[in-house]
């Protein structure tokens, strides 16, 4: 069915394109808020990734494609809105932690310890953190990853394994304040 | 390991759990509000604009012509009619028609005869839209498609229109012509068979082929591709479906079939498929290793198939087509030929055009064009090819390529050429159709277009069968040194003097020490007394780290992170450091690798300057080599170097995906690899290099080719073969990384895996290539 709503919005068809897009909407905006950590500028990303969309419908050959283009479209306008912002970005990552939750708790299910998550998560850097959201939120093998970022696969591997070791090296870390995390361009 | 498990499924239960949030909604009105008021580009602007993007190997998205650009500087260019020209007026040989893309059904891309002497504007139309389809000359008639869907059935000989059918569905594919009447596809999927002379539509098919190929007629049927890997057979008089065969069981799209006799072929991205034409029972397959592949041609019992123009690798297959039997492979992005007797002329995706011996794929000659071009076209010993991006076409004799005449037209060409009845018709994306005659003089050949300066490559036999066998593998397993512990993550391997194998695992900021024996002995590093903390990690997140050994045991650390180099003692004392962030001589910018001299001289790679800078013994900088020999050089452009017992110096470089061997005074002696898919080159790039006691370059490569991690190549340049499939089997790998060949022990090479499911290790191999 979606392969005919694409078929018909590439014709013209507005009410296909909006069937698409409500369908689409949710899990575009989830990943844009987790890679931006700010809602209105996921809101303004995804705005524009599905205004696009629409735009250039017809540059879709294969309407299988359709939903990997999407997040393709999305994670490219959450770079063009990161880059906007870094300057308050490094501000906001020169923040000392509070305590880690205890490396005991390995299924992080207390509240203080989802915070925590959610913490260590905003401080990595944003291409390790966009690969995490294509994997983890939205369920993507990492061969599909890569190929909505147009990169190898051995480097969405890479930047996967990367972010996972920060965030394991952080759980069993010793309870002190950490220094000081160097910002990364993304 | 549980804690990797409950922290993985912890993400993802914070991850979406955050994702929601209110006042969404509101969003997605204002975007549909928006949208509303708008209509979508045009679709060949759409693919211009649109970067392209692969899906499963095949283009999703956007243009395979995306960076011809280039036309939206175009100016028309138009001869005047009252202009000194004498055309010479064919009489219409109805046996010469070009019925379909590429010509007949055999996709040979023949005519009998072309234009005679000078080349002369006959007319021009313009269509309604890009005319980047295949143009049909049927009888009077050029059926020209356009890409907005619309049908025109124009005179051959005045360009005067004759008919048009509007667009159905948005799209449509071009004609083929057969048996007086003539067959496309709407942009709806479905088939139709039409009157060429007033465009009446004969009959419409109720069957919908998503993402239809090219049609061809063969034996009463009309036959289509389509994009969910089937294909589809048509009884050609009443569109009722004959067969209709499954050729890609993973549902990959079915490029425009070719056929003659009994024999249907087809191509997908990474597979050749004959079928039985009356039945559509498969009688062969043949293993493309992965080509992005498109039209076949079919010539005295063989087929060719070789890659679309929007690939910069792949292969020109040689395909026998009774028994699927690959006779032989030409390396390289070449299309599949136009075929004149026992030569053929095919069309490279960097611009060259060449003439080969069928029977062997051997170059008879070959030209380089300033711009991309099209599969040529041949008659009487000419050969036609549009240059695409230069605006023009060229004729070319066919014996030496040496050109005829060329002719401008009003925009890039994306398709193809055809000829009939003495003319050369294409067409552009700016809709305009050229029909190009001559003035029935003679044309005399003058010099080859443009300088050749691609050197031809040598067609690889075939080893028999039906597919073709991977490179002999040139080393056996023989052990695995299994990791200290789950953190460890090897990159850069070295042996020491006293036989310990340093593991740099820049994770943990640190080394791991084996014996000899493999046992593990101790981790080193993390904090040095004097110097610090380490880091290897380098501005993008990516972890290096290096150590390079001295004769007597002392070394030198790449601490990248801290863009440093620390020195030390055979007790691991600190005797020294250098170094500095900059991008000047001296300094390092992203310092990614570390090796000594015999001299003792400390060389560091400077990955996005593209250098290595040498210091002698005391850290003064005295100079830098150039590996790319100024041709490129950026972020993640080199990976790893060493240096050979000689003193030469071995750099991975990555686009260009080789290895050189430098000397000393850093001129390049020898080149290993190319960028590629085929034996020997590089899909991704090169990792880490190690150099045995016969020379032997052996190279790692990351998981971008499942068949091998490794690569081992003569001195002299010649790949022997590599090893190391994607696995978590003994001799498998997840990651290949770090390499170090061992005196009397073997090649170690790293495999991260570890993070993935797979196991982290260093596994042991011994050569047995040369044995």
């Amino acid at each position: 069915m979606q392969r005919d709503l694409v078929a018909r919005a590439q014709a013209g068809d507005h009410d296909a394109f909006s069937v698409l897009a409500r369908a689409s909407f949710p899990r575009l905006i989830g990943a844009a808020k987790l890679i931006l950590h700010d809602q209105d500028r996921a809101q303004d990303a995804v705005q524009e990734a599905l205004v696009l969309a629409w735009s250039h419908v017809r540059a879709l050959r294969d309407p299988e494609a359709w939903d990997a283009w999407l997040h393709r479209l999305t994670v490219r306008a959450c770079y063009r809105h990161a880059r906007t912002h870094r300057r308050r970005d490094v501000v906001e990552l020169h923040v000392v932690l509070d305590k880690e939750p205890s490396a005991a708790d390995d299924s992080l299910t207390t509240i203080e310890a989802r915070d925590w998550l959610g913490r260590e998560l905003v401080r990595l850097p944003i291409d390790q953190r966009v690969v995490m959201v294509l994997h983890f939120y939205l369920d993507l093998p990492l061969s599909e990853a890569a190929e909505i970022l147009d990169i190898p696969v051995g480097t969405a591997k890479s930047r996967l394994h990367r972010g996972l070791t920060t965030l394991r090296v952080a759980l069993d870390a010793p309870e002190e304040p950490r220094a000081v995390v160097r910002e990364r361009p993304a | 390991m549980s804690n990797r498990i409950g922290l993985e499924r912890s993400i993802a239960a914070w991850m979406a759990d955050e994702a929601h949030g209110a006042d969404d909604d509101r969003v997605l009105d204002q975007i549909l509000t928006t949208t509303a008021l708008v209509r979508p580009e045009p679709r060949w602007l759409v693919l211009l604009k649109e970067h392209p993007m692969r899906l499963n190997t095949q283009v999703a998205v956007g243009s395979p012509a995306r960076r011809l650009v280039l036309i939206t500087a175009v100016a028309l260019i138009a001869l005047s009619a009252a202009a000194a020209v004498a055309a010479t007026i064919l009489r219409h040989d109805p046996t010469d028609d070009w019925p379909g893309v590429r010509g007949g059904s055999a996709r040979t891309s023949v005519a009998s005869v072309g234009p005679v002497g000078q080349p002369v504007l006959q007319w021009r139309y313009q269509a309604p839209g890009p005319t980047i389809k295949a143009i049909t000359l049927v009888g009077d008639v050029a059926i020209v498609p356009s890409d907005d869907g619309t049908v025109a059935g124009v005179s051959l000989h005045d360009g005067t229109l004759l008919w048009s059918n509007p667009p159905i569905g948005g799209g449509t594919t071009g004609a083929f012509a057969a048996d007086g009447r003539a067959f496309a596809v709407d942009g709806g999927g479905h088939p139709y068979a039409f009157d060429p002379t007033t465009g009446t539509v004969l009959w419409l098919s109720p069957t919908s082929i998503g993402g239809a190929s090219e049609p061809l007629v063969l034996g009463g049927q009309l036959i289509i591709g389509g994009a969910d890997g089937h294909v589809v057979a048509l009884d050609a008089k009443t569109g009722d479906e004959h067969w209709r065969t499954a050729v890609s069981p993973s549902g990959a799209a079915v490029h425009t079939p070719a056929g003659v006799g009994d024999r249907i072929v087809v191509s997908t991205d990474g597979e050749l498929i004959g079928l039985d034409a009356a039945t559509g029972a498969v009688a062969w397959r043949v293993d493309l290793k992965g080509d992005v592949t498109a039209t076949t041609v079919l010539a005295d019992g063989v087929a060719y198939v070789g890659v679309t123009g929007d690939t910069d690798v792949g292969h020109l297959w040689a395909v026998d087509l009774s028994s699927g039997q690959v006779r032989w492979t030409l390396d390289g992005p070449w299309q599949a030929p136009a075929i004149a007797g026992t030569t053929g002329y095919t069309a490279n995706t960097d611009g060259t055009i060449a003439a080969i011996e069928l029977a062997t794929g051997h170059e008879l000659w070959h030209v380089r064009f300033d711009s991309d071009v099209r599969p040529p076209a041949t008659a009487a010993g000419v050969v036609y090819v549009a240059a695409s991006a230069a605006l023009r076409v060229y004729a070319l004799e066919g014996s030496t390529g040496r050109e005829l005449w060329h002719y401008d037209v009003d925009g890039s060409n994306q398709c193809c050429i055809e000829v009939a009845g003495g003319r050369v018709v294409v067409g552009s994306v700016l809709g305009g159709v050229s029909a190009i005659g001559g003035d029935g003089t003679t044309a005399s050949p003058g010099v080859q277009p443009s300088i050749a300066a691609v050197p031809a490559a040598a067609p690889t036999p075939s080893a028999g069968g039906p597919s073709n066998s991977p490179a002999a593998s040139v080393a056996e397993f023989v052990g695995q040194i299994p990791p200290p512990d789950d953190d460890f993550a090897p990159t850069q391997l070295a042996q020491a003097p006293d036989g310990t194998l340093w593991v740099v695992d820049p994770l943990s900021d640190r080394f791991a020490l084996f014996e000899p024996d493999g046992t593990f002995r101790e981790y080193w590093g993390g904090t040095i007394p004097g110097a610090g903390d380490l880091n290897f990690a380098r501005s993008n997140g990516d972890h290096y780290g290096g150590i390079a050994f001295a004769g007597d045991g002392s070394f030198a650390v790449l601490d990248c992170g801290n863009y440093r180099v620390l020195q030390f003692d055979a007790d691991r004392r600190l005797i020294g450091q250098f170094g500095e962030f900059g991008p000047g001589s001296g300094q390092f910018s992203d310092p990614v690798g570390i090796q000594l001299d015999a001299d003792r001289n400390i060389l560091v790679l400077d990955d996005s300057r593209g250098v290595i800078e040498r210091f002698d013994p005391d850290g003064n900088a005295i100079g830098v080599l150039d590996p790319f020999e100024g041709r490129q050089h950026g972020f993640n452009t080199a990976n790893g170097f060493t240096v050979g017992p000689d003193g030469s110096i071995y750099v991975a470089l990555v686009n260009p995906n080789e290895v050189v061997r430098m000397r000393p005074d850093g001129s390049i002696a020898q080149r290993y690899g190319s960028a590629g898919s085929g034996e020997g080159a590089f899909v991704d790039g090169p990792g880490y290099v190690a150099i045995d006691e016969r020379g032997h370059v052996i190279v790692t490569e990351g998981p971008a080719d499942p068949a091998r991690s490794v690569l081992v190549y003569a001195a002299d340049g010649t790949y022997l073969g590599g090893w190391g499939p994607d696995g978590t089997g003994d001799g498998e790998f997840a990651f290949a990384t770090g390499v170090v060949v061992r005196p009397d022990q073997g090649v170690v090479v790293g495999d991260v895996g570890g993070q993935f499911g797979f196991a982290t290790r260093l596994q042991v191999f011994r050569l047995t290539v040369g044995q």
